[in-house]
């Protein structure tokens, strides 16, 4: 019997919540998005405007948090302001303990605040605090810091808050968490801002008993130590993701310059190898996981006008803002491109989103198909300080222009042209892999448009997939999106896939009261995802409006340049084949 | 700093001198051991390399082998940021004092001092007054949720999870 069943509800409109035991709901969808999925379908109408009060914000943990390592992340759903469909977006840091310490299974944002708030769940209480004195400031980090020094439970709570981008709402603004960890993408940021929530904090100190303590304990270590002594997450033990800069690069699937190239030239110097030997300064780990894949790097700058005076910066990189505001904007510089990762975390943007939508404009911009005037700022690759000021501009919208890109490219491009090179797929800017027919038809059919769906880009890396028809490229990452919906409902780090198989999922369940097999849970990962996709479909989510950019078959794969009938087929089978599943 | 830098070149009498007297320490220590097992306690090896994992308090919960527990209500040991992930991560937990503030206050003899320091904590006897979590001078003992006093009793458990060499369960003398 899985215990964190409880259900918390919080109204913004009314300043109320409720706590409702949905046991039910759990045991038939385990946890984490198979959950959210029928939580949103209940509390939101499906035309909702996603920054309207309306909107409605699910967050959910799985039954293996907190009771296993590596169990350490949280779903989120809700409808995005970026796409105006479903939005879906996972976080690790200490949310997923801090909920489930606290009690609950999942915690419901509903309504919105008149004036600004931060919310702050004590275990069984729900405060609502006044935030007017910290709305208003653009830094996420301090908006934390000064709300970490207010609030009590140090080390067992979660502060979940936005910056500037956020509060004025851009599209693909983040919630961050535990000032590195973020729900990044399809703009939770914004949907906090429009309801005038700065920050939700939750405190939690509770436990529970397993049904069996002997086998729990068991499994526990059996779990631990298969993650801290084979190789499965050496990855992420060592340089971290940003392993794959350089074997990507060598490849020819490095996005550079908005994918006018696939390899970059500077590759080497922002590297994983790179920034680990000069720059990675301390490595932090999320709540509960002992591989603290979290890499931190130490920026020393200057003062600008006095000698001998230094500020010292910590930033923490991966493999996605690397590539976004590195090689899609041709930023060669670690420094610079440091300067680039910590504005962006400031200002609680996006990182992919931002490195796209600002490629893009670059490109736009040489082609003179926008002038300086719109950009305020001459923006050239490579130019890492333009980047910087037009980052300020995208929260500040100062004019159309900025107004328009901080609705992200795709409403950009709309009204400024060069769709061909506005490299979204289903409205989300793409992820940082040019590998190939499974990559970008990953992003294309993903439920959330992400790369974390399906892992298209592992597909294309792997020897046999040059002799794949399209029907057997789609079979094969539906497969796989299948069984990934079974991990983020239990809900497990995707980092620790290779930990958590099929068997080590049944066996670690099974202490704690659910019996269940490897068919069954395959069953349950089918049934979440056709829920989710007829829930997308309700949102207006069709497939005849996906959108191709051009620009993927004007620049060379490994795999050769794409062929648009190739993805023809490929969509016409997954018409036919989502049609089955939705029925069945 | 180590009063040795600040000279010049240790000699090498000084050097002589250090090795001996440390090897004759040793001995007498070894000595000692064969004829008492010296007590354990949980100690830090290097706080600097904490990541903040927690990987120590949700072990703290599973201690008893009979009744473990999933969560951090009854966690003796508390692992936190400093104001922030940027600044680092520490653990809390009892440091063992050799005269636990906390012992005198508990009314009920629930707390008695344990050898080789900190406390033994007698659950059955404890009212929950909350008397220790507030007499502790560094802030090492943490209230359940049943008011009663989550306090680390060194039974060196989670060391043996700790994945970056932080927590190490060593004797001590008495």
């Amino acid at each position: 019997m899985n215990a964190r069943t409880k259900v918390l509800k919080i109204d913004l409109s009314r300043y109320k919540y409720e706590v409702e035991d949905r046991s039910e709901l759990f045991e038939r969808w385990l946890g984490g998005v198979g959950v959210a999925v029928q939580l949103l379908r209940e509390e939101m109408d499906v035309g909702a405007d996603p920054l309207s009060e309306d909107n409605v914000i699910v967050f959910a943990i799985g039954p293996l948090t907190p009771a296993y390592p590596m169990a350490s992340k949280t779903v989120a759903l809700f409808k995005s302001p970026l796409t105006g469909n479903l939005g879906e977006s996972h976080a690790g840091g200490r949310t997923a303990t801090s909920i489930a310490n606290a009690g609950y299974g999942a915690i419901i944002i509903k309504g919105a605040s008149r004036t600004p708030v931060y919310v702050v769940v004590d275990n069984e209480k729900v405060h609502f605090r006044d935030a007017r004195g910290i709305w208003g400031i653009k830094s996420s980090l301090t908006a934390g810091r000064i709300i970490a020094e207010r609030e009590k439970g140090r080390g067992m709570r979660t502060v979940m808050r936005i910056g500037g981008a956020g509060e004025r709402l851009v599209r693909y603004a983040c919630v961050t968490t535990e000032t590195y960890r973020h729900f990044g993408r399809l703009g939770l940021g914004a949907v906090f801002g429009s309801k005038k929530l700065k920050a939700l904090v939750v405190i939690g100190r509770g436990s529970y008993k397993p049904a069996d303590a002997a086998g729990y304990r068991r499994v526990y270590e059996k779990i631990f130590r298969t993650a801290l002594e084979s190789d499965v997450m050496n990855k992420y033990h060592l340089l971290g993701t940003p392993v794959n800069v350089n074997p990507l690069n060598e490849l020819g699937a490095l996005p550079t310059r908005n994918l006018k190239a696939a390899r970059f030239e500077k590759a080497e110097e922002i590297s994983g190898e790179a920034f680990a030997e000069f720059n990675l300064g301390r490595r932090v780990g999320c709540s509960h996981c002992p591989i603290a894949c979290i890499h931190i790097a130490v920026l020393r700058e200057p003062y600008e006008e006095e000698s001998y005076f230094y500020k010292t910066i910590m930033i923490s990189y991966d493999y996605e803002p690397i590539y976004a505001l590195g090689s899609m904007l041709g930023v060669g510089s670690r420094d610079g491109l440091l300067k680039l990762i910590h504005r962006v975390e400031v200002l609680g943007l996006d990182a992919m989103s931002t490195g796209v939508c600002l490629a893009w404009a670059t490109e736009a911009l040489e082609k003179g198909l926008i002038s300086e005037e719109d950009t305020l700022v001459r923006l050239r690759f490579g130019d890492h300080e333009a980047y910087l000021r037009a980052m300020d501009f995208l929260v500040e919208q100062p004019n159309d222009f900025y107004k328009h890109l901080a609705q992200g490219v795709e409403k950009a491009s709309d009204a400024y042209g060069g769709k061909d090179f506005a490299l979204a797929f289903g409205g989300n800017e793409m992820p940082g892999y040019h590998v190939g027919y499974a990559t970008h038809l990953g992003y294309l059919i993903g439920l959330r448009h992400s790369h974390l769906d399906n892992a298209g880009y592992s597909l294309d890396q792997k020897a046999d997939v040059r002799a794949m028809t399209p029907k057997e490229i789609v079979d094969s990452l539906v497969e796989e999106e299948i069984w990934r919906q079974v991990l983020s409902s239990l809900v497990v780090c995707f980092f620790a896939r290779g930990v958590y198989k099929p068997g080590t999922v049944v066996e670690a369940l099974e202490p704690l009261g659910i019996k269940t097999s490897e068919e069954e849970l395959r069953e349950l990962g089918r049934r979440i995802y056709a829920e989710k996709l007829r829930l997308k479909m309700d949102m207006g989510f069709t497939l005849d409006a996906l959108r191709l950019p051009r620009r993927i078959f004007e620049t060379e794969t490994p795999h050769g340049m794409l062929k648009e009938e190739f993805f023809r087929e490929a969509l016409d089978y997954y018409k036919q084949k989502i049609e089955n599943l939705i029925i069945s | 700093m180590n009063p040795d830098m600040l000279r010049p070149f240790p000699t090498l009498m000084h050097q002589i001198r250090y090795h001996l007297s440390t090897l004759v320490m040793a001995v007498i220590l070894s000595y000692g051991s064969k004829k008492k097992s010296m007590p354990k306690r949980l100690v830090i090896k290097d706080i600097e390399k904490c990541v903040g994992c927690g990987v120590c308090m949700y072990a703290c919960a599973r201690r008893s082998a009979k009744d473990p527990e999933i969560g951090i209500d009854r966690s003796g040991i508390l692992t936190t940021s400093l104001s922030g992930f940027e600044r680092g991560a520490t653990v809390i937990f009892c440091r063992a004092c050799e005269e636990p503030p906390c012992v005198p206050v508990c009314p009920t003899g629930a707390l008695t001092p344990r050898a080789g320091g900190g406390v033994s904590y007698k659950e059955d006897l404890c009212i929950a007054c909350g008397n220790c979590i507030k007499a502790c001078n560094i802030g090492a003992i943490f209230e359940r949720s049943d008011g009663k006093p989550a306090v680390c009793v060194h039974c060196g458990y989670c060391a043996k999870f700790c994945p970056h060499g932080v927590l190490a369960f060593e004797e001590v003398p008495a």
